[in-house]
């Protein structure tokens, strides 16, 4: 009986997480770092991107570390949010609430992440400072990046939390609280880079 | 609260003109708080309503844990402890317990023979269900000896009886079977349809409270026998229960109306033995009859189902091995060995 | 192994007056007369004695079955057994959470005190749950000691002071179902087995002699419904009546199963 058991599911669950924090989150690092160089002026920011444009088999990587994994754990994440009970209102406890607030920003995240790469890596256009500033100048669109990098970070640095659990890393209470510490820092500052490339943006090139 | 509170080094007391008044260990110095529980019972009893000695007058003592370490408590008695806090909202790792003695348990039980049968054949019975351990008094522990060791007796001696059978199951006639079956549906649907105006719950209490208040700690012959009388009276009244449920999905209060007819039967049997047993011997202690009466209830008491009530048989008490002594706990037991 | 009664609760019929009139409790409890009828809302009005918990509000009502405005109704059908919260059967929603209705203290209580089946399961009647479900994940992941047999197997290892201790914490889930009722996962949609039996299997993990099954566990936490179905929203933990670290135990299961299938991955 037991071992008629399918482990698929499990395994499923399991690549979700490790794709949500590997190559999905290590690319969310990359792209914030990149980004900050926009802080730096449009220069700046333009000498990164080129860097990265001259990677080699820039193409393959991208399709193969990063979309794959980010649709898989896009897709998938959906599963698991269907899936997923709310029951906050009853139970209002500081987890279950992360718990929800885990799959209401992984669904704006998908959203945001659909539309982001629709107007800037398919736009057709060269990824530079100028094409940026002309999106984030729409305050609308302003503020729907605002929105989606805030979901972004908070899904990534929670998702840590859970991954450490999942993964069996933060077993006992106290690793897990402290983890809860640790990853509630990580989101303010991964905003906070987020929010302040995005204003460095707004500005123009001169 | 658990006796075991006692038995891991519980003290029990009571103020006594203003001091803390450790009466267990001072009645019985030899043993302590460590008495056994009908020699405690009676003693909290005797404190709390023959001296009026109970906490805040009330029918009650302290059991005190406190001076016993929080770590050691919560390793040893966490569990009870935790409970005990739930429902009374003081910790007993630093407030005493308020306790008092209450029913727990019935010593008596089915009739086995040495193989764990029933005197009906092919009914095995193991554990306290059984009457074969407690007698007089309930030891700590042999409420798991009884059923460890009844299982092992009776689990084997089920099989070879099933194998000694000539006939089993299937070679009786199906009519035997639905014959019995019809007669507790027909059972059953009689309760459904009771429309009197006693309440089955009610009359349920009220034998509790008979029962408790004449056959517990402390029993007199004429209070026992007004309480047999209030049995029979409570059996006349349950041909008067209205069943007030009349559905057949788990239909609690018929199913209670059905088991309420034993309870009233057993609490008769248990009546009538104690009314019978005219000495005091463990639990069972009469003030007027206070001492153990070897002579004539040295014996197991057995109570057989009638018509007109129970039946009251004695069956001797095997001691061929163990040669019965004076129970006495305020000296050491080797001053009661001859 | 209640022996000695604590003096509250004991009073069955003293009455409690207040400004010379009777007090009472009150309940609103949801009622629901077959596994397939509506469930439907009634008021009672119990009077008060002092001590009272919910399960002797209840048996007020069987014995006098009328709701608020004296109409007469049938009694409110729920299980009780062990009246000490370590039988689990009396485990309902009170006031918005699964508890035991026998450590549930009126005085502690908001009122109208509200009284509701635990829905996660099945209900039979009134407030009576089949709760079986958590008995098959019981036997899903095994959770036992196997060591009947034909001859006897002798002592086994000993097991540390210092997990025993633990262990002994994890042993006293009594299957009562409100980590059950309140975790978000378990749910129409997932077929998850609940986080009670995981942290069972790490108990019978840990037995020196329950070890020797340990993989088979593990393969049933992998399967079907298994640990991958928690979300950790970790209000198993928060409703436990027993404070059991049911959070640490499936952390702790996630670190087992991941070296165990990883391990099985690696030597195939």
């Amino acid at each position: 009986m037991v071992q008629a058991d399918s482990h698929s599911q499990f395994l499923l669950r399991r690549l979700h997480t490790l794709a949500g924090v590997v190559p999905v989150g290590l690319f969310l690092l990359e792209h914030l770092f990149t980004n900050s160089m926009a802080t730096n002026g449009a220069a700046a920011f333009n000498s990164a991107a080129a860097t990265i444009e001259s990677i080699p088999f820039l193409h393959f990587i991208e399709f193969f570390f990063i979309f794959v994994p980010l649709i898989y754990h896009g897709v998938y994440g959906l599963y698991v949010a269907f899936t997923s009970g709310y029951n906050s209102g009853q139970f209002p406890w500081w987890r279950n609430v992360m718990f929800i607030l885990q799959r209401l920003t992984g669904i704006i995240t998908f959203v945001f992440i659909i539309f982001h790469l629709w107007t800037t890596r398919f736009s057709g256009k060269a990824p530079t400072f100028e094409m940026v500033h002309q999106l984030v100048s729409n305050p609308a669109y302003f503020w729907f990046m605002l929105i989606g990098t805030v979901a972004a970070t908070f899904h990534f640095s929670n998702g840590i939390w859970s991954f450490c659990v999942h993964w069996g890393i933060t077993v006992g209470q106290r690793a897990q609280r402290v983890m809860s510490y640790v990853t509630m820092i990580l989101f303010i500052v991964l905003a906070g880079v987020g929010v302040d490339a995005l204003i460095a943006f707004t500005h123009t090139a001169s | 609260m658990s006796e075991s509170a006692r038995g891991e080094g519980g003290r029990v007391w009571t103020y006594k003109d203003g001091k803390p008044w450790y009466f267990l260990e001072e009645m019985y110095p030899e043993y302590g708080n460590l008495v056994p529980r009908d020699v405690a019972t009676r003693a909290i009893f005797h404190v709390c309503v023959d001296l009026g000695l109970g906490v805040d007058g009330k029918n009650q003592v302290y059991l005190d844990v406190s001076h016993i370490p929080t770590e050691e408590l919560n390793v040893k008695l966490g569990a009870i402890l935790e409970i005990y806090e739930k429902f009374v909202g003081d910790d007993p790792r630093k407030i005493p317990m308020r306790i008092f003695p209450a029913m727990h348990y019935s010593m008596g039980g089915l009739w086995v023979d040495i193989d764990q049968q029933t005197n009906i054949p092919g009914l095995f019975a193991a554990g306290e269900v059984e009457y074969q351990y407690h007698g007089a008094n309930r030891l700590g522990a042999n409420s798991l000896l009884s059923c460890i060791y009844g299982g092992m007796v009776a689990g084997p001696n089920a099989v070879k009886y099933i194998r000694g059978l000539r006939r089993s199951v299937d070679s009786l006639p199906d009519s035997l079977y639905d014959q019995h079956r019809r007669k507790e549906d027909e059972n059953f649907e009689r309760i459904l349809k009771m429309d009197g105006s006693e309440n089955p719950y009610e009359i349920h209490r009220e034998l509790g409270q008979w029962m408790t208040d004449n056959v517990t700690v402390v029993r007199y012959n004429d209070r026992i026998q007004k309480t047999e009388e209030k049995i029979v009276e409570l059996m006349e009244r349950y041909q008067r229960i209205g069943v007030s449920d009349k559905s057949r999905i788990e239909n609690q209060t018929a199913q209670f109306t059905r088991h309420l007819w034993n309870m009233l039967q057993m609490a008769r049997a248990i009546t009538r033995g104690a009314y019978l047993r005219n000495e005091s011997r463990g639990t069972h202690f009469k003030p007027d009859f206070p001492e153990r009466d070897d002579e004539h209830f040295l014996k197991t008491t057995k109570a057989t189902w009638t018509p007109d009530g129970p039946k009251i048989e004695y069956e001797d008490v095997d001691v061929s091995l163990i040669p019965p002594r004076t129970r006495n706990y305020a000296v050491a037991k080797e001053a009661t060995e001859q | 192994m209640t022996e000695v009664a604590t003096q509250q609760g004991r009073s069955t019929t003293e009455q409690v007056l207040e400004n010379g009139q009777q007090k009472f409790v009150h309940l609103r409890i949801q009622r629901q007369d077959g596994p397939d009828a509506q469930a439907y809302m009634q008021e009672f009005a119990v009077p008060y004695t002092p001590g009272m918990n919910v399960i002797s509000c209840l048996m007020e009502i069987r014995t006098n079955p009328v709701d608020k405005n004296g109409r007469p109704v049938t009694p409110v059908v729920w299980e009780m057994n062990c009246l000490e919260e370590v039988c689990g059967i009396c485990t309902m929603v009170i006031n918005g959470k699964p508890r035991q209705a026998c450590t549930s203290l009126v005085d502690k209580l908001e009122q109208p005190i509200d009284i509701k089946p635990m829905r996660t399961f099945p209900v039979i009647r009134d407030l009576m749950v089949d709760r079986g479900r958590m008995f098959d994940a019981l036997k899903r992941v095994k959770a036992w000691i196997p060591i009947d047999g034909t001859y006897n197997l002798g002592p086994g290892p000993r097991m540390p002071e210092k997990d025993r201790q633990w262990a002994y914490e994890l042993s006293r889930c009594f299957t009562c179902g409100a980590c059950v009722e309140a975790c978000p996962n378990v749910n129409d949609r997932t077929s998850f087995i609940g986080p009670f039996a995981l942290s069972q299997a790490r108990l019978f993990n840990e037995h020196p002699t329950g070890m020797m099954n340990r993989a088979d566990r593990l393969d049933a936490l992998m399967g079907e419904g298994g640990i991958h179905e928690c979300g950790n929203a970790q209000n198993c933990v928060e409703v436990c009546p027993k404070g059991i670290p049911l959070t640490t135990s499936i952390a702790a299961m996630n670190r087992q199963v991941t070296y165990h299938a990883m391990g099985a991955w690696l030597k195939k």
